[in-house]
């Protein structure tokens, strides 16, 4: 049963990212909550005020670790 | 005899940015708060730049100067490890950290708390000194963090909305740096169960190259977010405009210098894996790409000095990356002009600003007649940066040019062209747009910067004519770097003493 609600909330968390992220760009803050929720006294300086926005940095910043790990298992794989 | 020189060049600074604040309380009862404390940072930056320099002789001469603290032997104790790659680094982070305090002198004459600035601007430098210095993994995160922390901090320094929000998102990302950082580290104690560089390198070698994957990426991508490879560099554009223009001098120049040599350093040092170099010159292939053509449409000169500071640091990684004897030396050597011209120009940029008040490049114009000494530095810097003979950027960027041509990569070589003739156009546009044409009616009355302002950066000015005119000089300076990367067992001999 444990189980199942793990397995159910991975999924649901899944459908929430994909949403957030790809359907409806203007809700993808909420895939960053936590962020927000730590650095709430500072967050509303954090807007694309003059380059972009947080949470496009951050996903940058994963896009490159998974391309540099892959490119490591690759060399030395 | 016991080597002090490594562990000063660390104290120093420490102990100076711990120094300001009492200095600044005395001195704020006689008024003269803001020159004390300006002073006093240069003072113990140059004192910083004579103790590193003083190792030189030494290194030069083919030693590794190894400093044990508390006299506690690797791998139990931290050391301190100095050889030819190290004492390029600190002699570029103490060097350019001495022209910033110079700089700051007046260009932060206009803000206020200036002891909390000399404090950062010292915690930074003796941070990334530590980084520079140490032969202890762990150690070299704690430096890492004492850098990034002030680096955080003096982005912000202005407390402008702009500022702010890009000293958040710094603060953001690279915390996640430092992170990933730790993890690596974490995962290499857990395998190894040391964590001098030297000793880790050694029981490294014993493992299966497959099983240090998972660290080497970690570790890789958290440096990567220092120096702020593609695409890992969304940071850096934000934070160069909004921070105050020494600092942006002192990131491009010492803290990304810091973060690479820390890279070069696990990569190449300790996993011993000049295999990894080709991910090297492929990230810098697509960072020199991506940065040049994004520097192409700012229109914010210290935005595009970002850019082109990334763009830069691509050429560094590809000729570190080809992994020959030639493609190191060259990309050290571009690593050292690129020190020269990014803070030069960031500089440049800061007396602009200044004196007029923006950097925008639609809000300037004409301004060559206004401040002709300024322009023909900027020019000087932008010809270095871009490759033009007889500057140093050209004696740096052809060596890896024939280092890609000698290793069978030829297309790399020849797209590293391409992006030089690229980096020329865009900053033609910026003398163009700056310098040259109608002077809007508002900049009639600007004048040239203050002389303390010049004064460094005729200094780099100097350099970039003087290593372009003469390479031979540069080469000579780097041979040593170039050297200490390829003899990792003399390092890891002189280090451990043949444990």
């Amino acid at each position: 049963m444990e189980l199942l609600h793990v397995i159910a909330t991975i999924l649901l968390d899944t459908i929430v990212v994909y949403f957030s992220l790809v359907v409806k760009r203007q809700t993808s803050e909420r895939f960053w909550s936590l962020i927000r929720k730590t650095f709430w006294p500072f967050y509303h300086y954090v807007k694309p005020g003059h380059s972009g926005i947080l949470s496009t940095y951050l996903l940058w910043a994963v896009v490159g670790f998974v391309a540099i790990f892959l490119a490591t298992m690759v060399v030395l794989g | 005899m016991i080597e002090i020189p490594p562990i000063m060049a660390i104290i120093l600074p420490l102990f100076g940015a711990f120094l300001t604040p009492i200095i600044a309380t005395v001195s704020r009862r006689f008024d003269a708060e803001r020159k004390v404390c300006g002073w006093f940072t240069v003072a113990i930056t140059i004192a910083m730049l004579l103790t590193v320099a003083s190792m030189g002789v030494k290194i030069w001469g083919g030693e590794v100067i190894v400093y044990k603290l508390g006299g506690w032997a690797p791998p139990w104790g931290i050391v301190l490890a100095v050889d030819g790659l190290n004492l390029l680094i600190a002699l570029i982070v103490a060097g350019v950290s001495s022209l910033v305090a110079i700089y700051s002198l007046v260009y932060m004459r206009r803000d206020t708390r200036i002891d909390l600035y000399c404090v950062l601007l010292l915690l930074v430098t003796a941070g990334a000194m530590g980084i520079t210095l140490t032969g202890d993994l762990f150690n070299l995160y704690v430096f890492f963090e004492i850098m990034s922390i002030a680096s955080y901090a003096l982005v912000s320094f202005r407390r402008k909305w702009d500022s702010i929000e890009a000293g958040i998102k710094y603060l953001i990302i690279g915390s996640l740096g430092t992170s990933l950082i730790l993890l690596g580290i974490a995962l290499l104690y857990g395998m190894v169960g040391s964590l001098t560089i030297a000793d880790l390198a050694q029981k490294l070698g014993q493992i299966a190259p497959s099983d240090v994957v998972v660290p080497l990426a970690l570790l890789v991508t958290g440096f990567g977010i220092k120096i702020a490879m593609i695409p890992l560099h969304a940071w850096a554009p934000d934070a160069y405009q909004a921070a105050p223009s020494s600092i942006s001098a002192l990131l491009a120049g010492a803290t990304t210098t810091a973060g690479l040599y820390a890279m070069i350093r696990v990569v190449y040092m300790m996993f011993g894996a000049f295999g990894v170099g080709t991910i090297f010159a492929i990230f810098g292939l697509i960072t020199m790409v991506l940065g040049a053509l994004m520097a192409l449409t700012q229109r914010d000169l210290k935005r595009l000095l970002a850019y082109s500071g990334i763009s830069q640091m691509g050429y560094i990684l590809l000729g570190v990356g080809l992994g020959t004897a030639l493609g190191i030396q060259g990309g050290l050597f571009h690593l050292l002009n690129n020190a020269i011209f990014k803070v030069l120009l960031f500089m440049c940029a800061g007396a602009i600003l200044y004196r007029v008040g923006t950097t925008n490049l639609d809000e300037l114009g004409g301004l060559g007649k206004n401040m002709p000494i300024t322009a023909g530095l900027f020019a000087i810097g932008a010809l270095a940066i871009s490759g033009v003979p007889p500057l140093n950027g050209f004696a740096s960027k052809w060596t890896i040019y024939i280092a890609g041509i000698e290793a069978g990569k030829a297309v790399f070589s020849l797209i590293a062209i391409i992006m030089s003739v690229l980096t020329l156009a865009y900053f033609l546009k910026a003398i163009n747009s700056i310098f040259l044409g109608q002077r809007p009616k508002r900049l009639q009355n600007v004048e040239e910067a203050p002389l303390t302002m010049l004064f460094p950066m005729m200094l780099l000015a100097v350099l970039c004519i003087v290593l372009g005119v003469l390479p031979s000089l540069g080469i000579d300076l780097v041979a040593p770097a170039q050297g200490a990367i390829m003899n990792q067992s003399g390092y890891i001999h002189a280090v451990l003493g043949g444990i």
